[in-house]
């Protein structure tokens, strides 16, 4: 990601019902203040990572699509990966063309299904998965957004992490270190959905305690499996981290060949609970890579909905690639409301909470794609196909009927 | 009424009025016209009477011959019942290039005029130069004489211009009957031939359809197609069955079956040819011939062979051969090719008849002669001829020209020929008996060598 | 048995697989030499070009290098499918070719006459599907690499082929997917091949409407299959001497080939456009005039008596014919016999 100093980007006055939450000087002003202290970590992010990101990206951020708008999604990939080709050179045309064309890999199989195959037709099928499906392959990202390194702390090594499959299996991942970022992984070969939870706890010097959670879920092909006998939504409501926030965008279906993004333009609706409690009153911030975020509070279910900021990038023509909104939220104890709400969902606690200051904060990353309705325009399309039509069709006519003298 | 429908007519086949059309003009001028015709009806009915009881010392005919021979007697006793009666109109045609189906749905009757009765080309010979064609002097004969009244009483005749005879022909009769020509390309393998002829057919639909009053519609169309597909089938099931090793009808009584389709109504002749075909198969499992096994199978090509010229064929097989097939537009080649109907709507069925009446035809007008060969050596195949049999007719210069390079084609295969250049008088018949006798000897002098040399 | 039912059928079974049979998590590959469009997403297979012009649009380097095994395994599965089925691939299965029959009988239902190409235009125009060929075989390798010294074209043109074929817009509606109907206009490139496209899939419906198998005369997979002609285990043979040139199979043909009509001399009649469909074989009225084979073994002939058998269906919708058939001798609507 290009950094920017964000201040710079002024954001322009969008549409009046979030004029609100555009004050530019002054959230620059509250959020590069805390930034200042070197101790505080910010916020804990799960970020797709690069065996993830050469698909596009294409179904992480599995929360779906919201309306109407969710339906255009880029397949051709041409002109993301062209993108994407710049940000990470690493990426080749092979590889893309494999997930692209949802192509068997012949012979390279993706590493996540590399186990070993004894027989043909099995192999065969498996190699075919694993071209149509990719690993849960995320980086953990700690900072404030949207200044985020990829170079991490090495406390994230301890970060507890999960995944919860979709045979509702749950196991806990381990951090590695892969270059200078910190990544978890999963082979995922079984279709379905797919949700990862992270979290880490830091004292800085000060004594204050953090508690950053995060959550992340990509949806994936591979193997259909029988739907699970257990309750998918327990098991999800046990998985989740004690401060959490949920993507409530609606289910995109059980297609999941069909590549599902986030585009600018959307709806996004979130929940932040506290230990399964709704968090009513909370401010929750997007902010987007270059800079943009708009703060909206969390109403009395502890829902909040954002529409993705349009952002235009026309600084060098058209950028279809996608970029990065992260939602954060937090609790301090230092704020006598939200040690309220802290206390009372922890009641075993009693009135003892733990020594000095406790700040929760959970947080989401989100791949959002430009919406293509930025550059396209199915109307134009349209025009042109009945257009041509029509001349085609009456030229036809006029002449047939010059040549026969009569219309049929 | 009828006038003015054929005034737009002549405006259509860009000739002039025929204003005399109506009125016995002909018969009026005086006794020598009346005495031609005296004498033509007098002629062709002992012609007629002479065949039929040289046919009734014949065994082994089969019995659906009836009604064929029924049709053919009516030309001696009662010209005016040949054609079925009703109030149909009657459309005459020259020629196989026209599409009868097209008739047929337009509510009328083809009748098909080409004539082939040595009185009447004496009849008509004044208006022709000394070597022409004698079956279009019959039908000039016929015509001006209006000794077959068919010939008279047509709403329309329709005529093509294939050969230079027929060119002409439209002009020499256009003063007795409304005449509409169609022209005929020549060359069949260029587009703009094809298109010309999918127009020529066109002109030809809207004509009848002022002819008729009646609108050619697309159900109409389609139901004259499968009636003549009906036709078609019993036809190609006869020459099948002439394909058998027993000769199982007279190759004059197979040519009389296909002549008979010039003035019957289409369906009644299905039935008949349907009946003759149920016979044929009859005897054929009982085995019973119209030849001796014995006799060599030749195959008839050329110019016409019409009712009441059974010169020809009778000389064959009086000499003992037996005429297993021919290629003539009169009757082998009638009914042969078939239209298809692909997409059942009206511009692809009439390109359909316009293609059928032109591309497969092998008739000797066109360019080449390529079709003509292949048709040939198919059927000296399919039909296991032994010889051919030439038939030229004096003054049918197309056969006429064709005819050495096929000949030498045909040599060179090694197929027996004999070539026979006639007309339609029986003057010259003794001669060519000693012909076709000597030809049919070879041929059986031959078919024992190879006998004995197997 | 009527061919052109029996192949409609096929045709449509085909159409169902190729376009929803991802639904059941079942493929049968991405080199399939015809248009099932691979933006159609729930494809139960799909067309070979697109990973084609992907591969080719490669730096040599990676082509013939990490990527050359996936891409000679790829072109041998080509060459399988071609060599088995070759053109029946365009006859009986292509998705676009079935949108084609489709849209044939539904203006024969309509009852409107079609159009057929002057002969001329159709010469005229043969060069277009090969024009088509190379152009998706070049543009897509100036890509990866530079051509000829020449700079390296933007990537914008990235599978070009696709981009222009009517299978990009149109098989995707069929999944209730809009989203390719549309116009580009984020760079001039995009603009002019999306515009293109439009312009094809309008023409497609028009031109398909007008004329039978009016883009398939266009189309550059016809060109590739029409490789495999000679040797492919699906042939159309002639018997010269049977043929009297009627000119049925040529009326019939829905790819208007002169050839099958005309030449007599020659014998394997698949020709560059033929896809097979043995129309030509039903309407043909000469005892094995023509033949489909496979592996030189006859599996339909042509025949008399099934072309009569056909046609009666055909033209059924006349009714017996005998004599009193009112379509045929209506004397009660006839104008003049009214009058007298
Ligand atoms: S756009 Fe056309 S060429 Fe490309 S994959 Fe689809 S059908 Fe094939
Ligand atoms: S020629 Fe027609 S049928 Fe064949 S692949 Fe192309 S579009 Fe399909
Ligand atoms: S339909 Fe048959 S006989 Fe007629 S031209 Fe074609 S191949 Fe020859
Ligand atoms: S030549 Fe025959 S098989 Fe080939 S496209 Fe034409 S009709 Fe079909």
């Amino acid at each position: 990601m290009k950094k920017r100093c964000p201040a710079a980007s002024l954001p322009p006055m969008q549409k009046s019902r979030r004029g609100r939450c555009f004050f530019p000087l002054l959230l620059a002003l509250i959020f590069f203040l805390p930034m200042a202290s070197p101790a505080d970590p910010g916020f804990l992010f799960l970020e797709p990572g690069p065996e993830m990101r050469r698909s596009g990206g294409g179904n992480t951020q599995g929360g779906g699509h919201g309306t109407g708008m969710g339906m255009q999604r880029k397949k051709e990939g041409q002109e993301a990966s062209e993108n994407e080709r710049q940000a990470d050179s690493k990426k080749t045309g092979m590889e893309e063309k494999e997930e692209k064309s949802a192509m068997k890999s012949k012979g390279k199989g993706h590493p996540g299904s590399a186990a070993p195959e004894s027989e043909k037709g099995e192999k065969k099928e498996r190699e075919k998965r694993a071209a149509m499906s990719h690993p849960a392959h995320y980086t953990l990202l700690l900072g404030w957004p949207p200044a985020m390194k990829a170079q991490a702390p090495e406390d994230l090594l301890r970060a507890e992490t999960a995944i919860l499959r979709p045979d509702l299996s749950r196991e806990i991942l381990t951090p590695q270190k892969e270059g200078p970022a910190i990544r978890i992984r999963d082979a995922a070969l079984i279709q379905g959905t797919y949700h990862i939870s992270a979290s880490l706890e830091k004292t800085d010097d000060e004594g204050r305690i953090f508690r950053l959670f995060t959550t992340a879920s990509m949806r994936n092909t591979g193997e259909k499996t029988d739907p699970p006998e257990k309750n998918p939504e327990t098991a999800l409501e046990a998985h989740l981290p004690w401060f959490s926030m949920e993507d409530l965008s609606p289910d995109p279906g059980n297609n999941f060949a069909r590549i599902h993004r986030k585009y600018t333009g959307d709806t996004l609706p979130l929940r932040i609970r506290l230990g399964g409690m709704p968090v009513p009153d909370l401010p929750v911030t997007l902010t987007t890579a270059e800079g943009w975020q708009q703060t909206l509070h969390t109403d009395e279910a502890g829902q909040v909905k954002f529409i993705l900021i349009k952002e235009r990038f026309h600084d060098k023509g058209v950028n279809k690639a996608p970029i990065t909104f992260y939602a954060r939220a937090e609790l301090d104890s230092r704020s006598e409301k939200h040690l309220e709400i802290i206390k009372s969902v922890r009641p075993d606690a009693g009135d003892n909470p733990p020594a000095g200051t406790e700040i929760l904060r959970t947080s989401l990353a989100l791949t959002v794609h430009p919406t293509p309705l930025d550059w396209e325009s199915r109307a134009a399309g349209f025009y042109t196909l009945i257009l041509t039509g029509l001349v085609i069709g009456l030229g036809t006519a006029i002449r047939r009927r010059k040549r026969r003298g009569r219309w049929f | 009424m009828k006038s003015a429908i054929i005034k737009k007519l002549s405006a259509i086949s860009g000739k002039k009025s025929p204003e005399a059309a109506g009125s016995p003009e002909g018969s009026s001028k005086g006794s020598p016209e009346d005495r031609v015709a005296r004498r033509l009806s007098l002629h062709m009915a002992m012609a007629v009477r002479e065949i039929y009881d040289a046919i009734a010392m014949e065994k082994n005919r089969p019995v659906s011959m009836t009604p064929f021979d029924t049709l053919f007697k009516n030309f001696a006793d009662a010209p005016e019942k040949i054609l079925p009666t009703g109030p149909r109109k009657k459309i005459g045609i020259y020629c196989m290039a026209v599409p009868e189906e097209l008739i047929y749905a337009a509510g009328a009757l083809p009748v098909r005029l080409c004539a082939g009765s040595g009185d009447a080309a004496e009849a008509g010979e004044a208006l022709f130069p000394d070597v022409s064609c004698p079956m279009v002097k019959a039908a000039t004969g016929f015509t001006r004489t209006g000794v077959l009244p068919m010939y008279r009483e047509c709403d329309l005749i329709i005529i093509p211009t294939t050969c230079d005879w027929k060119v002409k022909l439209g002009e020499l009769i256009s003063r007795h009957v409304p005449v509409m020509m169609l022209s005929v390309p020549k060359f069949k393998a260029a587009e703009s031939s094809r298109r010309f002829w999918y127009a020529e057919i066109r002109r030809l639909m809207h004509a009848l359809e002022k002819v008729t009053g009646k609108r050619i519609t697309r159900k109409k169309l389609r139901a004259a197609m499968d009636m003549m597909h009906k036709a078609q089938q019993e036809f190609r099931r006869l020459q099948t069955l002439r394909m058998d090793d027993l000769s199982l009808i007279r190759g004059r009584d197979a040519a009389a079956v296909a002549n008979a389709w010039f003035y019957m109504d289409g369906a009644d002749w299905t039935l008949a040819a349907r009946n003759l075909n149920e016979e044929l198969l009859e005897r054929k499992e009982k085995g019973i011939g119209t030849a001796p096994r014995t006799a060599p199978r030749i195959l008839l090509t050329g110019s016409p062979v019409i009712f009441p010229n059974w010169k020809i064929p009778d000389l064959i097989e009086n000499a003992g051969g037996t005429l297993t097939c021919d290629e003539l537009c009169s009757s082998g080649r009638l009914l042969w090719d078939m239209a298809c109907i692909d997409e059942p709507l009206f511009d692809d069925m009439l390109d359909a008849l316009a293609d059928r009446c032109l591309l497969p035809c092998t008739c000797p007008v066109f360019t080449d002669r390529e079709d003509r060969k292949t048709r040939l050596f198919r059927m000296i195949k399919d039909y296991r001829v032994e010889g051919v049999v030439h038939h030229v007719l004096k003054g049918c210069h197309p056969y006429d020209m064709e005819l050495r390079p096929l000949e030498a084609e045909l040599a060179a295969a090694g197929v027996s020929q004999l070539k026979i250049e006639t007309d339609y008088s029986p003057e010259d018949t003794e001669p060519l008996r000693t012909r076709v006798e000597a030809f049919v000897e070879t041929l059986k002098g031959r078919r024992l060598r190879m006998g004995k040399s197997a | 048995m009527r061919v052109d039912r029996i192949r409609l059928f096929v045709q449509a079974l085909c159409f169902v697989f190729l376009i929803y049979g991802g639904l059941t998590i079942f493929s049968i590959g991405t080199a399939i030499p015809t248009m099932a469009c691979i933006y159609a997403e729930n494809r139960g297979g799909s067309c070979f070009l697109y990973p084609f012009q992907r591969f080719l649009s490669m730096p040599w380097a990676m082509l013939f290098g990490s990527a050359a095994t996936a891409f000679l395994i790829y072109l041998g599965t080509f060459f399988l499918w071609a060599l088995v089925f070759g053109k029946t691939f365009c006859g009986w299965i292509c998705p676009l070719g079935f949108l084609q029959d489709l849209i044939t009988k539904i203006r024969e239902w309509v009852g409107i006459d079609g159009s057929r190409f002057a002969w001329k235009t159709r010469d005229r125009f043969q060069w277009v599907k090969y024009a088509l060929l190379a152009l998706l075989i070049l543009l897509p390798m100036g890509i990866g690499n530079s051509l000829l010294g020449l700079p390296r074209f933007t990537p914008d043109l990235a599978v070009p082929f696709c981009q222009i074929c009517p299978g990009k817009p149109l098989i995707p509606l069929f999944e209730g997917d809009l989203s390719h109907l549309i116009i580009d206009f984020s760079s001039t490139t995009k603009l002019v091949l999306s515009s293109l496209s439009m312009l094809i899939a309008g023409l497609f419906l028009v031109g398909g409407f007008v004329k039978r198998r009016y883009i398939c005369a266009f189309c550059p997979m016809a060109a590739l299959l029409s490789l495999f002609d000679r040797i492919g285990f699906v042939g159309l043979k002639k018997k010269g001497e049977a043929c009297t040139c009627c000119g049925n199979c040529f009326r019939a043909c829905p790819m208007e080939i002169r050839e099958i009509a005309e030449l007599r001399d020659k014998k394997h009649m698949v020709t560059q456009d033929c896809m097979l469909c043995m129309r030509c074989i039903e309407v043909c009225p000469e005892n094995k005039a023509l033949t489909a084979t496979i592996i030189g073994l006859p599996v339909f002939s042509a025949s008399a008596e099934g072309f009569l058998k056909r046609q009666n269906k055909t033209a059924s919708a006349g009714g017996p014919f005998h004599g009193e058939t009112p379509a045929l001798q209506d004397t009660a609507t006839d104008p003049e016999s009214a009058s007298k």
